[in-house]
């Protein structure tokens, strides 16, 4: 991975790569492809009715708005579903948060969004994705600050919702 | 004026412009900076940063009431520089040039002071569909205090100002028009020699925002006619944190004061106080004494060029530009006005104006996405915002080339 300076700071460089932005650091064609699938196709695609748990969230600055659905069964994540307004890495974000998600425990659930958040925010000092499943295509965003927020907006609506 | 626009455009050596701007020779992504976010913020020439450079430098004091020979240097510069700005907007005198922060502060000052004394309960305040937000909410909040209403001018899908709706949207109860001189986000040039005689023969006082104007073509208050005319500094070569408010003289020195302080009073006790006249009285405190400096350099690096041949310039890159992007299967431009500025707003097709914005980074190209601070007009088109070029007269056809070839990557890859 090339890293260079820009006058932002550290970046990966991209003119190297081949799939900017939706794809790019270790193996950039993996990444690519799972966030274009996640992003045409998206998992989890529309709202429950019923459902146990409903919420929104949005970003202001970029027009994002996340409408977001859960089922539990015994503790646990049945079901997730969501409506996404905005870009594709907000739609792949939704996407590949209730494929990573559904199944867990509420806190279990709630501590992955927890780690999520921290890594696109480089506030975490071992970069472990685990437990994350395919979201880790998602750790390119990180090279795009105004973008980051996009990526985080569906797992801080969720954990806002789990704290409630 | 007779042009004749191709040897005009030969005529502008843009090799020549762009070595002033030095910004302009930088890499971004590993590619060479191709700024097309100019309605956002024009990139400045040397001439403006080495004035900054000099101010700080040599000439730093506190202006006015100092005795001392900086303080005398510096207050000149800083009266020098509200000369070069009113020559600049066609101002008759200077002192009816106000230096505020920027465009928004100095139609919050009107807002506040003038408005609040002439607004009120069951009046009518008239803007456009296509304003900034800027224009539209500091009016939202005086109607709100004062029981008036803000009433709308509608537009047509070329993006133009219905000028039909427009007689009878001017009636005995609106007291002002405050309308854009050109929408940031469409690019339209309003008719505004048309439009204020007609509210002025209705006694309707007018305020223009020139914001997006002053980067591109000359303007004139006194031949316009507006009672208030705004603009901000950062987006014609000037630093951030300056702009003008530009009033009739007598309509100013009879508002009341916007903020209170120092330099802007006549005599202060605690049994009261009595204010200055303009331009001191609506500047109150230490002002941004370099960037009134650095707006004055600006100014006067602006005057310095070919108007005429930039024009023609300017003209050349959004019709060469507009055909190009036109090109693209799935892209749709908004904002086709028969008269416009160098600035294109498009969207294209399943793709989300955002991830066009980070791809085209990639490849550093900077445009700007989203609503652009027109959510009115957004929703006028339905739509959530769009992607939109803004090209200035530094900008060249190549730059059109890798903004459209980029935009065909990003078709290919996200399409």
């Amino acid at each position: 991975m090339a890293l260079r300076w820009s006058a932002r700071g550290p970046v990966v460089d991209m003119a190297a790569e081949s799939g900017p932005l939706l794809g790019m650091t270790d193996d950039p064609e993996l990444y690519r492809e799972i966030l274009l699938d996640h992003g045409q196709h998206p998992r989890g695609d529309g709202l429950l009715d019923p459902c146990d748990l409903a919420t929104e969230g949005s970003n202001a600055d970029t027009g994002d708005v996340v409408r977001l659905t859960v089922r539990l069964a015994e503790g646990q994540i049945a079901e997730m579903g969501f409506t996404a307004e905005g870009s594709a890495v907000l739609r792949a974000s939704c996407s590949l948060m209730t494929e990573a998600l559904t199944g867990q425990s509420t806190v279990e659930a709630a501590a992955k969004a927890d780690q999520f958040m921290a890594l696109l925010r480089g506030e975490s000092d071992d970069d472990n994705w685990d437990g994350l499943g395919d979201a880790v295509a998602l750790r390119g965003i990180r090279q795009f600050p105004a973008r980051v927020r996009c990526a985080i907006l569906p797992w801080r609506t969720f954990a806002r919702l789990i704290a409630q | 004026m007779i042009l004749d626009k191709d040897s005009l455009v030969s005529q502008w050596d843009v090799a020549q412009v762009r070595a002033e701007f030095p910004i302009l020779g930088q890499t971004v992504n590993g590619h060479p900076l191709v700024y097309l976010d100019n309605a956002a913020t024009s990139q400045k020439p040397r001439a403006v940063i080495e004035r900054l450079d000099r101010y700080y430098r040599t000439e730093n004091a506190n202006i006015h009431r100092g005795v001392h020979a900086l303080s005398q240097e510096a207050t000149a510069a800083y009266e020098a520089a509200r000369e070069s700005v009113a020559r600049f907007i066609g101002a008759p005198e200077a002192r009816s040039c106000i230096f505020t922060r920027n465009a928004t502060e100095a139609i919050n000052l009107v807002a506040a002071t003038w408005g609040r004394e002439h607004i009120g309960a069951g009046d009518e305040i008239l803007v456009s569909e296509m304003e900034h937000h800027a224009n539209i909410v500091p009016w939202q909040m005086l109607a709100e205090q004062v029981g008036a209403t803000v009433t709308v001018i509608p537009i047509n899908d070329r993006g133009e100002l219905d000028l039909d709706a427009l007689p009878a949207l001017l009636t005995s109860r609106t007291k002002l028009l405050a309308l854009c001189h050109v929408s940031n986000s469409l690019g339209t040039i309003n008719p505004v020699e048309q439009i204020i005689p007609l509210a002025k023969a209705k006694g309707i006082t007018v305020l223009i925002d020139g914001a997006q104007s002053t980067a591109h073509f000359p303007v004139n208050v006194a031949t316009l006619g507006c009672d208030f005319f705004v603009f901000s500094g950062h987006k014609v070569c000037g630093p951030t944190g300056i702009g003008v408010l530009w009033g009739k003289p007598d309509l100013l020195n009879a508002m009341p004061p916007y903020q209170g302080g120092g330099d802007m009073i006549d005599r202060v006790s605690f049994a009261g106080t009595t204010f200055r006249q303009i331009p001191e009285r609506f500047e109150a405190g230490t002002p941004h004494i370099a960037g009134a400096i650095g707006l004055g350099a600006a100014a006067e690096y602006l005057m310095g060029l070919d108007q005429q041949a930039l024009a023609a310039y300017e003209h050349e890159l959004l019709t060469y530009a507009t055909e190009q992007l036109q090109a693209i299967d799935g892209l749709q431009i908004y904002g086709e006005a028969a008269h416009k500025v160098s600035v294109i707003s498009f969207t294209l097709a399943g793709i989300h104006p955002n991830d066009i914005g980070t791809m085209l980074d990639v490849d550093g190209i900077a445009i700007r996405t989203g609503h652009h601070c027109t959510m009115p007009l957004w929703a006028r088109f339905g739509l959530e915002g769009s992607t939109r070029a803004s090209f200035a007269f530094y900008n060249t056809l190549a730059e059109v080339d890798a903004l459209t070839a980029s935009l065909r990557k990003v078709q290919k890859l996200l399409g």
